[in-house]
């Protein structure tokens, strides 16, 4: 049941990653390699506070 | 139902009702796994996505919750009491606890759930509201050690169930092979 779980948390999360990144590279105009280098930032950083 | 059983006897884990738990905790985890890690200013766009995801699931749990009030739908409800009666058994050694359903996950999965929740709402409202971005950072911080917590009970839990398992296995052979 646990690996049940972990399998759909893990094909939800992916799912809900590229829903998300398809809205902010499409829906928001950035394009996908400025978005996917806000993303590799962002997770690099591991920073939440960007001020 | 036994004193360490939370659950009313009518409760009926039908596939459908265990699939939409699945689901639920399929998408909340999965949207705060997203949510948490695009928390920065140039991933505004993608945290919002995976937060109102996280809203929209909670959304539906609540109200799933409250339209069936008994049953595997409904609500965590933890008792003191039966928290405690079960850990004292665990103490004592009682296989029998050990390998049963565990009450601290019912208090495990509300402190998710407000923790999760308030993180969630507060986000919404910044959207609106700044003044409440602030605390929205805040509790967004305060839900991971609560998700790591529950991630930590749940393998000790599973851990406990396998010992308890290999204990009672180790028995049933003592009493076959004793003369």
């Amino acid at each position: 049941m646990i690996r049940r779980m972990l399998t759909h948390t893990a094909a939800a999360t992916l799912v809900i990653a590229v829903a998300a990144f398809a809205f902010q590279a499409l829906a928001g105009g950035e394009g996908v390699a400025r978005t996917a280098g806000s993303l590799a930032t962002a997770i690099a950083g591991g920073d939440h506070d960007a001020d | 139902m036994t004193p360490t059983d939370p659950r009313p006897t009518t409760a009926r884990r039908t596939p459908g009702r265990l699939l939409f738990l699945f689901a639920f905790h399929a998408a909340l985890s999965g949207a705060f796994i997203v949510a948490y890690l695009t928390g920065d200013e140039d991933t505004y766009a993608m945290h919002q996505v995976a937060g109102y995801t996280a809203l929209a699931a909670l959304a539906v749990r609540l109200l799933a919750g409250v339209l069936m009030p008994v049953g595997p739908l409904r609500l965590p409800r933890p008792s003191l009491s039966v928290t405690l009666d079960w850990l004292r058994r665990v103490a004592s050694g009682e296989a029998r606890a050990w390998g049963q359903r565990r009450p601290l996950l019912a208090w495990m999965a509300l402190a998710l759930l407000a923790v999760v929740g308030a993180a969630t709402l507060s986000g919404a409202i910044a959207d609106f509201v700044i003044p409440f971005e602030k605390l929205h950072e805040a509790l967004g911080e305060a839900s991971l050690p609560v998700v790591l917590a529950h991630v930590a009970l749940v393998v000790a839990l599973l851990g406990l169930k396998t010992v308890a398992g290999r204990r009672a296995r180790s028995n049933i052979r003592h009493e076959v092979t004793a003369p």
